[in-house]
């Protein structure tokens, strides 16, 4: 690979030659350049987040005059409890309602999908192909032409309106497709052999999923669980459509800011509040797939 | 592993087969049966083709019904059999007649949809309809049973008078006069003619007064204000007119009112009695003072004990505010800093409080209550001044009356109080005794065997009430779940709920005969789980409620039923061919020795599987089918519509752009979440230095704590907004604030821009380059590839399942994205999803389910097509 030979070369053995070792875009002007376009996409990147910490520590008034501007430190602890205590009041009572539910919800969506790859991956029975095809061709159906339908089955039909079961059950009913499908794909790449010597052993199919199956594909499951967490989190139509007083968070927020019934600082206050919750999804991701090796099994 | 065919396999086939179809007979058969005991409607056949349903019961006897058809025609049907024995275009004809006659306010008639209303008479002879504006038309029934158009008519309108309700409207019992009543610019009035000759115009006219609620002080308290319409039951019997009033009240008003007793008489009389009286006045005004003087002082000394536990100073002692007078306490709060908002604040409460404390032990005296009320224009009248022979208040409550029925055989009056749920009833021995001129005490009575079940109300839709003269019954509409209660009247010691039946509709009007049989007029037909009325048209129903018990059971029974008859008559059929030939046979054997190993396999599966059918499959059949009806959050009837919602959808003035904007968005969305990744994962990886790289990949992650919505808002906001950064930065620079999303041109241009600089997704680029066998560059140096080249014929091509996922996951993204519109509340631009989502929230689920299907055959055309090119492509590589 690339990088390795880099390495190789760069390692100064015969000082003076370094140089026509060089690929011409190793060459430092080219590689000057290249961080500049780099760093030019971070700085851009990170807008939304620098506003929203600057901004947060701010009086309305600082925010409305120049959002770039950094925190005034006078002001600064009138701007802390104001902000925070008019975010927490629009968005405080969900708050962690909704990380209780994005968990749960993540949680069941991570077992049921693991649960229905592991039958289909290692399970052989007459109906497979048919029931793997019942479920993938779901794949092809957008999920927002049953709201129509869910809306009133899920209020009306289960009673589940405005109820945070009934914003979870339809979530987790519709993406084990999505699990089952990334999970298959990682699953049917672990080594058969092992398979074999757990069933040699005498292993139930409980064991061999959570002591083998699970553990060799941690990564894409816990990457599977991270996204699962920050989709409910995040997710705004269904609940618009389901709930009416128990709200998420990211719900709450819009319509605080929709409705207009949100200072400027305290509106970025709230936002900031709101990415706490996200920061250990962050984490995760940051550890584990930085490297970017789990993109390679995929396929469609 | 080989699987022979015993003769006991076949054996057990075929009894299987047998089985199967055994139980296919009986659930076929039970079905059926459940079919025959569900309770069925005489169904009246649709009066048209063209849209046309029952909008109104004009009236209904034992023989014939009349019914006023949404397109204004009467028709006539014979009770028994359903058959129409006459029909009149009513818009048609009185048309034709006005322009015989020459009749010159021809405009001030409106015969649109809609206005028309049928007043009623009691006498089968007569129906006045009336054009919604107080016209009054009059229809006579002949020799042959024809309804015939008079030419006895009355046009009114020209005054801006309406009729408010259907039922308020009726003749005396000998159908010589006709009572009306009417709304005109907020006053209310009662009108009478002479139904002989209606042309002859009013007879006579009363304005109506308001009751108070609450006349417990012993008189009835009658504003000088207009009812607003909420007369929600019209009696007339013998002399009088009952009334009932919504916010609760009963009034009995004389058919012979004269308009001379106005309120203006009142203000004369009221005068009059204060002048006479000025021993009441100066006693009133003496207790005023009291307890206002009162007041004062136990307010200022309150407010002096906190201000002296705050370590504050008071300029006056305790003592002194006890000896003082009014003025000077006045003064004392002045003293002490209080602003006079203060002062007259106290002067309020004090004054309400003394009015109440008065109140208490003298009558109002009229004048007085005049001058307190003179800012709200109300004028409180004593029951004295009332000639009770021509008005009297016989009720006035403080609850809520939803319906009111008189029961001439009970001589007792029946509401359905919508307070506490409960039916009163109020008898009175002398209620139509005439000349009296002293207050008639009706007695309200509780009901305690018939109300409201938890959670339901009474329907306020009209009158929440009916009467079925013939079989002495009444008809309790409840709100929302459209349920009828039919409860048995004619022991007035025991109240009996004969039938409550779930017709799951709107029943606008109820009309008995004897045989206790309903009609109703249906509005619309939303659910009717019974066969012969599951059309999605509206029609007019006789019902028997007797059979009505069981709405549910019954359906979910029946469905049970189907469903099993289905599945088991297709393996009863299969088992039976199969059990002829070799090949199924080994299938069919194969099979059941699979299931047999597999059956905790199978059994973990059904959760899964009904998940999936109740989630999804359900949800996408569903919206499809419902597509093709119009179904919205107010009458969830599945009404076919003749592609209705579709040709509306082509019909949008705006559907071009908004499919145009789709597909802007698709495009830019397809490039964008593609190429500046791919550069980006290129970038990166040319970055010499792995330690840099590495930093730069993990600092990518950070803007991800963001949440997404939240990202939106402050591109909305704060970016884009009109304080935002951009508009910040060229204000700095001496430009014009722009407005971002202005018109359609700038928002569409300022949502694609939004989210740059469109690197998000460069991990599983990255993910996919890295992962190349090194040897693939090497052989490319070796054959003198540069670094662009590189990548564009080695890792490029390389990535193609990465990019072609992408592809596809943002393909359908993309047309489904309505967060980034509705998100930006940019109104201007529009595009399908978003429309959907507005019939959506709008209730409107037919035409949102019609925008649904169309992305979804979109989408699938896409999606199709693109696997099926990927197919090609992955067979051509074979090649």
């Amino acid at each position: 690979m690339m990088e390795d030979n880099n390495v190789k070369m760069v390692t100064p053995t015969v000082k003076p030659r370094r140089s026509t070792l060089l690929l011409p875009h190793e060459k430092t002007p080219v590689q000057v350049v290249i961080l500049t376009v780099i760093i030019i996409c971070l700085v851009f990147s990170f807008l939304p987040l620098f506003l929203t910490v600057m901004n947060t520590f701010k009086t309305d008034e600082q925010v409305q005059f120049n959002a770039f501007s950094f925190p005034a430190f006078n002001t600064l602890g009138q701007a802390i409890s104001e902000n925070f205590s008019r975010a927490w009041g629009a968005i405080g009572k969900f708050y962690f309602r909704t990380i209780i539910v994005a968990l749960i919800g993540a949680v069941c969506e991570t077992i049921v999908g693991a649960i229905l790859a592991y039958i289909l991956s290692f399970k052989d029975f007459y109906f497979k192909d048919f029931v793997f095809l019942l479920f993938i061709s779901v794949l092809l159906v957008p999920s927002i032409i049953g709201y129509p339908i869910l809306v009133p089955l899920v209020s009306e039909t289960f009673g589940l309106g405005d109820n945070y079961a009934g914003y979870l059950i339809a979530m987790i009913g519709g993406a084990q497709v999505s699990g089952m499908f990334l999970f298959k794909t990682f699953f049917s790449q672990q080594p058969k052999s092992i398979y074999e010597s757990a069933s040699l052993d005498g292993a139930n199919d409980f064991v061999v999923l959570t002591r083998i199956t699970v553990p060799l594909a941690f990564p894409i499951i816990l990457y599977y669980f991270v996204g699962c967490f920050s989709g409910i989190y995040n997710e705004y139509l269904w609940a618009s459509l389901i709930l009416s007083k128990n709200l998420t968070l990211t719900y709450a927020m819009f319509s605080a800011v929709d409705t207009g019934a949100i200072e400027y600082g305290a509106m970025y206050a709230m936002y900031f509040l709101a990415s706490i919750p996200l920061i250990i999804t962050t984490v995760i991701s940051m550890k584990y797939f930085k490297s970017g090796e789990f993109a390679a099994g995929l396929k469609l | 592993m080989s699987i022979k065919i015993t003769q006991q396999d076949r054996k057990r086939v075929k009894s299987t087969a047998l089985v199967f179809f055994v139980i296919f007979i009986v659930s076929a058969l039970l079905a059926t049966l459940f079919i025959c005991l569900t309770p069925r409607a005489n169904q009246i056949k649709r009066l048209s083709k063209d849209e046309e349903y029952i909008e109104e019961i004009m009236a209904g006897f034992d023989e014939k019904t009349y019914y006023l058809s949404s397109k204004n025609w009467i028709y006539g049907l014979d009770t028994a059999t359903d058959e129409v024995i006459s029909e009149n275009n009513v818009t048609a004809e009185i048309k034709e007649m006005l322009e015989r006659k020459g009749e010159k306010n021809v405009d001030r008639c409106t015969f649109d949809q809609w206005q028309y209303h049928t007043l009623k008479t009691e006498s089968e002879n007569f129906y006045v309809v009336n054009d919604g504006n107080g016209n009054l038309f009059k229809y006579k029934e002949n020799q042959n049973g024809q309804l015939e158009l008079t030419e006895d008519y009355f046009i009114l309108g020209a005054n801006g008078e309406t009729v408010q309700k259907r039922d308020c409207g009726a003749s005396d019992n000998q159908g010589n006069d006709f009572y009306m009543f009417v709304e005109e610019g907020g006053f209310c009035y009662v009108l009478k003619y002479d139904l002989q000759n209606l042309s002859a115009g009013e007879q006579n006219r009363k304005f109506l007064w308001d009751i108070g609620t609450g006349a417990d002080s012993g008189y009835n308290k009658v504003e000088a204000l207009a009812i607003g319409a909420g007369i929600i039951g019209f009696y007339v019997q013998d002399d009088y007119i009952l009334m009932c009033k919504k916010d609760g009240g009963i009034i009995r008003l004389s058919t012979e009112f004269v308009d001379s007793d106005d309120i203006s008489d009142f203000f004369a009389k009221a005068e009059q009695e204060s002048v006479k009286d000025p021993e009441i006045e100066a006693k009133w005004q003496a207790e005023y003072d009291k307890v206002y003087k009162e007041y004062l002082v136990a307010d200022l000394i309150e407010r002096r004990a906190s201000r002296i536990a705050d370590g504050k100073e008071f300029t006056v002692t305790e003592e002194q505010i006890r000896s003082a007078t009014v003025e000077q306490i006045l003064q004392y709060y002045k003293d002490n800093d209080y602003k006079d908002r203060t002062i007259n604040n106290q002067k309020n409460s004090a004054a309400e409080s003394a009015k109440t404390s008065a109140d208490a032990k003298y009558p109002m005296t009229s004048s007085w209550q005049q001058k307190y009320d003179k800012d709200e224009m109300h004028l409180q009248v004593k029951s004295e001044y009332l000639d009770k022979a021509k008005y009297q208040v016989l009720y006035a409550g403080e609850s809520t009356i939803y319906g009111m029925v008189y029961s001439k055989k009970n001589r007792a009056l029946y509401y359905a109080n919508a307070s506490d749920g409960y039916l009163y009833v109020a008898t009175a021995s002398d209620l139509f005794k005439a000349e009296t001129n002293t207050a008639i005490s009706l007695v309200s009575t509780k009901i305690e065997s018939v109300h409201c079940k938890k959670g339901q109300t009474f329907s306020n839709f009209g009158n929440g009430m009916n009467y079925n003269e013939h079989a002495n019954t009444l008809y309790l509409k409840f709100a929302n779940e459209k349920t009828v209660s039919i409860v048995d009247i004619n022991d007035m010691q025991n109240y009996q709920v004969l039938y409550t039946f779930e017709g799951n509709f709107d029943m606008v009007n109820l009309v008995g005969d004897s045989k206790n049989t309903v009609t109703h007029c249906l509005r619309q037909i939303t659910k009717v789980n019974l066969k012969g009325i599951d059309s999605p048209e509206r029609v007019a129903c006789t019902y028997n409620p007797a059979r009505f018990e069981t709405k549910t059971l019954t359906k979910v029974v029946f469905i049970a039923f189907i469903a099993i008859a289905v599945i088991t008559g297709i393996f009863a059929l299969y088992f039976a061919v199969a059990s002829k030939s070799e090949k199924s046979l080994l299938k069919i054997k194969f099979i059941a020795k699979d299931s047999k190993k597999n059956k905790f396999v199978y059994l973990a599966l059904v959760p899964f599987i009904a998940m999936l059918i109740t989630f999804c499959y359900y949800e996408a059949v569903g919206a499809i089918s419902m597509s093709f009806f119009s179904y919205t959050k107010e009458s969830p009837a599945w009404i076919w519509n003749n592609f209705a919602n579709y040709i509306k959808i082509f019909n949008e003035p705006n559907i071009l752009r908004s499919v145009f904007n789709m597909l802007f968005f698709l495009v830019f969305d397809l490039i964008l979440s593609i190429v500046p990744p791919v550069i980006f994962a290129i970038l990166l990886i040319l970055i010499r230095n792995k330690v840099t790289s590495n930093w730069i990949r993990a600092l990518m992650f950070i803007p991800g704590i963001i949440p997404s919505i939240a990202t939106m808002l402050i591109w909305r906001q704060g970016i884009y907004g009109d304080t935002g950064i951009l508009n910040q930065m060229i204000m700095s620079m001496g430009g014009e604030k722009v407005q971002w999303f202005l018109n359609e041109s700038i928002s569409r241009w300022s949502l694609i821009l939004m989210g740059f600089p469109f690197i998000g997704g460069y991990l599983i680029f990255y993910g996919g380059m890295i992962n190349i066998p090194k040897e693939y560059h090497e052989a490319g140096r070796l054959e003198g590839l540069g670094t662009i080249k590189r990548f564009l014929s080695i890792d490029i091509p390389l990535i193609m399942p990465q990019i072609k996922y992408i592809f596809i996951t943002t393909f359908i993204g993309s047309v489904q994205n309505f967060a980034r519109t509705h998100v930006l509340r940019s109104k201007a631009v529009s595009t399908p999803v978003q429309s959907m989502y507005e019939y959506m929230t709008a209730g409107n689920y037919g035409m949102s389910s019609a925008y649904a299907t169309l992305i979804f055959i979109f989408l699938f055309a896409a999606i199709a097509t693109n696997f099926k090119m990927q197919k090609k492509d992955a067979m051509g590589a074979d090649l």
